[in-house]
């Protein structure tokens, strides 16, 4: 089983919609990471096999960073191709039996028109988020050498 | 770790629709329209951009169907180079695109359509959805997942990246298949197989116990738009558009490179996705449908021999004549995937799969460029016009959804008035409505270039303009 994986989506031509893309893309630290542009459902095959995952994306609103845990959900969109974090925990615990503990960082975004710069705010908001995800990073490691 | 725990929505949905069914003085339906509330924007965006780097913007339009964009407009590029690309890199980008279609076309029938038919219409909401076919089928949804997971493996093992690859560049692409790529494709393919022969075991049994229904529901004539080979069999990545009329006569077969003379686009008051029809038929009468049922109905056959077997039957329904009913378009997408799946292993039997020979330079030779392929969801065109640099100018972009727009509004219209009663409203009545949607597998995000916050609202107005009742889906 493998510890942590941070999952970035986003799509970084609609500007601050990118956040999450662009989050990964700082991240230094050895840690396994994905990009995707939406959640689907095959990604339940690759993250069943981690401890923890942190998905990080951009948000409409909130404070410059939010964070909490995701609950399983059996929630389902009629219409779209793209799934939430809570959706592909409920379909892992069914499919694979496995619950893995799942977060979502969303750091706040104001321009989502098509372009590649991030709005001013929304890199500050990033500043932030880069510094959560370290201390997520160290704090996981540190708990999972202490295990 | 910091203690901050707040709720926040995340962003990633394709698209904003809304459904408006309009009741006359008695309850009953007398209009229903499919609304896009969303703008284009992608065309402008790449304006003033070098012409290379089209294939990786240009993908960032869908996370669904990033290879389609990526696809059509390497060869939208290859023609403002003026080049014929190597053997090897036209198998090797079809390869991406059989991943892609493989990908896309499972995740609807399973995720999206399955529950519909594996479950009924009418069944409680609560469990009509991927959450009652697990309970439903475990294994089956197990299945769903491995097959989408096969199709972005090929565009993982082949393109380098499973999201946004940099693989297809104007004169070809960038990199020659491994030896161990090849094996590992290869060796899941029959087991995709099996997998998508259930599935249209499904759509089958379903198809002869619902036979009225499905011959019915959101059932009209239209015309129909396909690319098709030379030998008039069914053509995904590159060939010739083929043009077929309500009646099924072959109306014209032309190179993408002429759709300007044979595709128009009309603009609604009520849409902000416009509405492209046949020219020489004018508007409406020559509104077509794309995607897999309209590329069954113009193909005469099917190259592979797994997927050729399917496609008799698919033909048999219509009796000579074009399949009308918007359900069979299920049934389509699935002998399309057993189709990409056998067109794989053609492509991976190729010996010159392996050739490193992969790239040809070139020179902006002309002043426009254009490329055409199938995406899942129907013909996708890319048109770029350039300065003497290769600097972007214009862009045009016809994406699939666009073309269907017309047909998913008539769709919505037939199945409203066959089964809606404004004055004894029941929530199957609206999964129908929503159902009839599903067929076409739109992608939102994809046809109007926009982020938005919800796939669909639903609003039924009486017959003095006034909002009866709004049901949203998110």
């Amino acid at each position: 089983m493998k510890n942590l994986l941070i999952v970035g989506f986003g799509n970084e031509f609609r500007r601050d919609d990118g956040l999450g893309i662009k989050l990964l893309d700082q991240i230094n630290e050895n840690v396994d990471k994905l990009k995707v542009q939406e959640l689907s459902i095959d990604l339940v095959d690759i993250l069943k096999e981690y401890d923890i995952v942190l998905f990080v994306d951009a948000s409409i609103e909130g404070g410059p960073i939010s964070f909490k845990k995701i609950e399983k959900e059996e929630k389902f969109s009629p219409l779209t191709h793209h799934l939430t974090c809570e959706e592909l925990l409920f379909w892992i615990d069914a499919l694979y039996k496995r619950s893995p503990e799942f977060y979502l960082l969303s750091i706040r975004g104001y321009d989502f028109d098509f372009g590649e710069e991030l709005s001013e705010k929304a890199r500050e908001n990033l500043d932030l988020a880069k510094k959560f995800v370290q201390n997520f990073i160290n704090e996981t490691i540190s708990n999972k050498l202490s295990d | 770790m910091e203690n901050k725990i707040t709720i926040s929505p995340v962003t990633r949905i394709e698209g904003h629709a809304r459904v408006t069914i309009h009741l006359d003085e008695d309850g009953k339906v007398k209009n229903a329209y499919f609304h896009v509330d969303q703008f284009r924007g992608f065309e402008k965006f790449s304006e003033g951009r070098h012409f290379s780097e089209m294939p990786v913007i240009t993908e960032r339009i869908c996370g669904i169907c990033p290879i389609s964009h990526h696809l059509a407009s390497a060869k939208a590029c290859d023609d403002i180079l003026g080049v014929d690309i190597p053997k090897t890199a036209k198998l090797l980008r079809e390869l991406i695109h059989m991943g892609q279609i493989i990908q896309s076309h499972s995740m609807h029938f399973f995720e999206l359509a399955g529950p519909d038919l594996i479950l009924g219409w009418d069944a409680d909401p609560r469990i009509r959805n991927v959450v009652g076919l697990i309970q439903e089928n475990p294994e089956l949804a197990l299945k769903a997942v491995k097959l989408r997971k096969y199709g972005q493996r090929i565009i993982e093992l082949v393109a380098g990246r499973r999201i946004h690859p940099t693989f297809a560049v104007p004169g070809g692409v960038n990199n020659a298949l491994s030896p161990s790529a090849r094996d590992e494709i290869m060796s899941g393919i029959d087991e995709m197989i099996s997998y998508i022969k259930e599935g249209i075991k499904i759509a089958e049994d379903y198809i002869e116990k619902n036979r009225d229904l499905c011959n019915k529901f959101a059932s009209f004539s239209t015309g129909y738009m396909g690319l098709v080979k030379d030998d008039g069999s069914l053509e995904l990545y590159d060939g010739k558009i083929r043009f077929m009329d309500k009646d099924g006569n072959i109306l014209k077969e032309f190179k993408g490179k002429y759709y300007l003379k044979y595709i128009g686009e009309r603009v609604e008051d009520w849409s902000y996705l416009k509405f492209p029809f046949y020219k020489p038929l004018g508007y409406p009468d020559g509104v077509y449908r794309v995607g897999p049922l309209a590329r069954l109905n113009v193909a005469d056959k099917i190259s592979t021999p797994l997927a050729n077997e399917e496609f008799k039957k698919f033909k048999a329904i219509g009796y000579g004549k074009p399949v009308e009913g918007s359900i069979y378009y299920h049934y389509a997408r699935l002998i399309e995937t057993l189709y990409a799946l056998e067109r794989t292993r053609e492509i991976l039997d190729d010996p010159d799969v392996m050739s490193q020979d992969v790239l040809v330079l070139g020179n902006v030779s002309n002043e426009e460029g254009i490329g055409v392929v199938e995406a899942p969801r129907g013909t996708l065109i890319h048109h770029y016009w350039v300065d003497e640099k290769g600097t972007i100018e214009k862009v045009n972009l016809i994406v699939s959804t666009g073309h269907n727009n017309w047909a998913m509004s008539k769709a919505v219209e037939e199945v409203a008035k066959a089964f809606v009663d404004g004055k004894n409203l029941k929530e199957g009545m609206l999964n129908r409505v929503e159902g009839a949607i599903r067929c076409y597998d739109p992608c939102l995000s994809c046809s109007t270039h926009a982020i938005g916050k919800m796939p669909i609202v639903v609003e039924i107005y009486d017959n003095s303009g006034n909002l009866l009742e709004s049901v949203v889906r998110d």
